[in-house]
């Protein structure tokens, strides 16, 4: 049964790659909608075999989601700590996602939609071609929990304007940026996140900065409207992330930064001080420390498929949680600095009998 | 199929050596579905008329199907699909274009689900639409219902307009002296609902029929495609059939009660008679199941079959030891020891063959069972049957052909796994025309069989009469 399970994403993979060789060619056309139709058609079709494969081709909270990206960069370093925990490897293609959007937007926006889905298609072929065994399938398109995301993303929300009790009363009363903070609770306030490589300034900057920079997509809104476009789209982003993990036993790696700060912040106010996290929530803070910690000069992009492959042999998962046994601790008692240092000190262990491997000083059993 | 449908009776089959065959196997015809095979290139047609009923649209596929064998001349005899996307790009685009006129852009749309841009450019193009996959998969489900059945009405107006293109194309000629010609011209003024139509239908569907013998492998390709495509498209529904629950007279006690009685005789009167001390047994072998049919409440499942069809071989046993005592006073002895041999063969190849195997099996209980009373260097193993009877025959003998009729041939199919047992329990019904209603497995173990209790019983009575009959006083 495994085999054929492999032999399915292998074939699964191998058409995939056909369509979008095929779709690149003509998305440039003008009449592209039959092209994109394509892609859409394409993963109805292999809907049952998606599934089963999410269900039967992982071990439960052992297989790693590459999520919250817009593409799977190949050339970038991001994929060495993605590749350092967990046996099996996906990456959560949102092409579906965006040509379901296609003709919904306006010319502008379509424009800027087509650039990016050719953008992305060409990054797939990529990680298609040589992706080291990652698996290219859209997740959350098929988790298709939008409206369910979309209805707790509302309900934390509300959580963060302890003067608001619903959505309508929070449109009613919020507007302006001392309508925020007046009614925002100062401790969500503080540590909100609105883009990637926001500098630590106040609510008010940080508004200023996102409307310079994306205030096409959503014109003349007041900043209560604005402030409510980002986060609810951040939070029905990771709440969506998250069903879909759960649903399938497996264990996000967002590329994004910004979302993962609102994992985290999810997790952090839905969880009691004397409480431990669960092992979905303890393996997602580990598996995005090793993110934020590794150094992405650490070890050569050339280097990448040897780098796969000692660590097939070296396991760094199973050294670095043998350490950090004792680190889920109950929630307020978790020391984030002890957690870092434990992924450094183990990531220079690794180095060190990677470069050993690499120079033929050590060597596995063939 | 439908409920009048008329079968030939098993008198009407043929023995042919082990076989029965149908007389309409005799006639060596190669099947070839409708659903299967032919409707998928004729879809196209039946969106048409789909859309716009009997009469207007076998008026408007009339007009497109004349357009299109005047394109394609006497080389195409049928309307195929696959036809029409091979043809060239120019040629298709014209045909496309003409039915966008006379049909509208969207009748077709719901195919680009199949006929995709990287293999067919020019439909997709022509025929691209927003519709959402499901909007598109359920106008197709819609259809193929309508058309799945070889006769139903919709079909065989689709199956009008392939005889009709036939004729168009130059490739159907009918003879002037026969009516078909004219009841052909009257089928689409004339409404389904018309004495006229069913003889005419008829005649539609097996002019249809006879131009089957176009198709050719290929043909069978497009369709296998088709459907392989379609299916993933498509969730299974599926239909489990209703059991209803009987309430049940307990008799086990009264089993028990009667039971007791002979027990008690036994020891006793005769604690070494050999014939009662194996007919109890038999009898107690059924009474043990049949209580635990009641105690585990089996009465639905595939291991009350399993009991029926032992309950029923012990009755018919224990007749046939009582009719065989008359000529052979060992039979009794015959019997176990048959029993015995068997016993002795199984635990020998688990200690010669398998040692160390810790499996049910349980060697040294075996061993002790095979030399309780005699040593087993004296005990024979005999492969054939007991008594060198066949089971149907020995039913026979004891004037119970009907039980084996009726319930011993049926439960060994469930014993078996022979696939009519396994379809009737352990897979369901998917009734979605796009999965061409095949069956699934039940693993969620929905199905239910039917109750055996009523069945058990009986037999279980008919048992406790043997034994009456031999040994109560009337």
């Amino acid at each position: 049964m495994v085999k054929l399970l492999n032999m399915n994403v292998k074939n699964l993979s191998d058409e995939y790659r056909s369509v979008l060789e095929e779709a690149l060619k003509n998305l440039y056309k003008v009449d592209s909608l039959a092209t994109v139709d394509e892609i859409v058609v394409y993963w109805a079709r292999n809907n049952r075999l998606v599934d089963c494969i999410l269900k039967h081709n992982h071990s439960w909270n052992n297989a790693g989601l590459f999520t919250a990206a817009v593409n799977y960069d190949v050339e970038g370093y991001e994929k060495f700590p993605f590749m350092l925990m967990n046996k099996v490897h996906y990456w959560d293609d949102i092409i579906p996602d965006y040509i379901t959007h296609i003709e919904c937007f306006n010319d502008n926006f379509d424009k800027d939609m087509r650039n990016i889905t050719i953008g992305t298609i060409g990054d797939d072929l990529k990680v298609l071609n040589k992706g080291y065994g990652v698996i290219v399938l859209p997740v959350r398109y098929f988790c298709d929990s939008k409206e369910e995301s979309s209805d707790f993303a509302k309900d934390f929300f509300v959580q963060m304007f302890p003067k608001i009790h619903n959505m309508d009363e929070y449109h009613e009363k919020v507007h302006s940026l001392s309508d925020i903070l007046e009614n925002g609770s100062p401790s969500f306030m503080e540590g909100i996140r609105l883009m990637d490589g926001e500098e630590p300034n106040d609510l008010g900057q940080k508004l200023e900065n996102y409307r310079k920079r994306y205030g096409y997509r959503i014109p003349d809104c007041d900043d209560g409207k604005l402030f409510y476009f980002v986060v609810i789209g951040y939070l029905s982003q990771v709440y969506d992330i998250m069903i879909a993990c759960y649903s399938y036993g497996l264990i996000p790696f967002f590329r994004d930064l910004v979302s993962f700060h609102y994992f985290f912040m999810i997790v952090f106010f839905t969880t009691k001080p004397e409480d431990k996290l669960d092992e979905f929530k303890f393996r997602t803070i580990i598996y995005n420390a090793i993110r934020t910690v590794y150094d992405s000069d650490l070890i050569s992009n050339d280097d990448f498929e040897l780098f796969v492959n000692f660590n097939s042999e070296y396991d760094f998962e199973t050294k670095l949680f043998k350490e950090l046994e004792n680190e889920n601790k109950i929630f307020k008692e978790i020391d984030s600095n002890r957690i870092r240092s434990i992924i450094k000190d183990n990531l220079s262990c690794f180095k060190m009998e990677f470069d050993k491997y690499k120079s033929g000083i050590i060597k596995f059993k063939e | 199929m439908t409920d009048d449908a008329i079968y030939s009776s098993l008198k009407q089959h043929e023995k042919h050596g082990i076989v029965l065959q149908t007389p309409m196997n005799k006639l060596n015809l190669v099947l070839q579905s409708w659903s299967e095979f032919r409707l998928p290139q004729y879809l196209w047609l039946g969106l048409i008329l789909n859309k716009y009923g009997h009469s207007q649209g076998i008026k408007l596929c009339l007009k497109l199907l004349e357009k299109i064998s005047k394109v394609t001349g006497h080389d195409y005899s049928l309307p195929k699909f696959s036809d029409i996307l091979n043809l060239s790009l120019i040629v298709q685009k014209k045909i496309f274009d003409d039915i966008i006129k006379i049909a509208g852009q969207d009748v077709l749309s719901p195919l680009t689900l199949f006929y995709t841009y990287s293999k067919y450019s020019c439909f997709s193009t022509v025929f691209k639409t927003s519709k959402s996959v499901k909007e598109r998969k359920d106008l197709l489900m819609s259809v193929i219902e309508k058309l799945y059945n070889p006769q139903s009405n919709e079909t065989t107006d689709l199956k009008y307009l392939i005889v009709c293109f036939s004729a168009m194309s130059g490739n159907l000629c009918i003879a002037n002296n026969i009516p078909i010609p004219e009841m052909m011209e009257k089928y689409q003024t004339l409404s389904h609902d018309l004495e006229e139509m069913k003889e005419i239908r008829p005649i539609v569907r097996a002019l249809e029929g006879g131009l089957s013998s176009f198709f050719s492998e290929k043909d069978k390709g497009f369709a296998n495609d088709f459907w392989n495509e379609f299916s993933k498209l498509c969730d299974c529904e599926l239909m489990v059939r209703n059991i209803s629950k009987l309430s049940h007279d307990d008799i086990l006690d009264g089993c028990k009660e009667k039971l007791t009685y002979y027990y008690d005789l036994f020891i006793s009167s005769n604690p070494l008679d050999e014939k009662i001390d194996t007919l109890l047994g038999i009898s107690t072998y059924s009474y043990k199941l049949f209580k635990e049919l009641i105690e585990h409440k089996l009465y639905n499942t595939i291991s009350g079959k399993f009991i029926t069809r032992t309950l029923v071989e012990n009755y018919m046993m224990s007749k046939y030891l009582l009719k065989k005592e008359s000529e052979d006073s060992k039979i009794w002895n015959k019997y176990v020891y048959y029993g015995i041999g068997k016993y002795k063969l199984i635990y020998k190849k688990y200690e010669e063959l398998y040692p160390d195997l810790n499996t049910q099996i349980n060697v040294e209980n075996m061993k002790s069972i095979v030399n309780e009373f005699i040593n087993e260097e004296f005990i024979d193993i005999d492969f054939g049957l007991f008594d060198s009877e066949d089971i149907r025959k020995k039913f026979a003998l004891v004037d119970e052909k009907e039980l084996y009729d009726q319930y011993y041939d049926y439960g060994s199919s469930y014993v078996h796994g022979l696939w009519g047992a396994i379809r009737e329990s352990s897979m369901l019904k998917c009734v979605s025309p796009g999965h061409r209603y095949h069956c699934v497995p039940d693993i969620d173990d929905q199905q239910e069989q039917d109750d055996v209790y009523e069945d058990c019983a009986k037999i279980m009575i008919k048992q406790l009469e043997l034994l009456k009959n031999e040994y109560n006083n009337e």
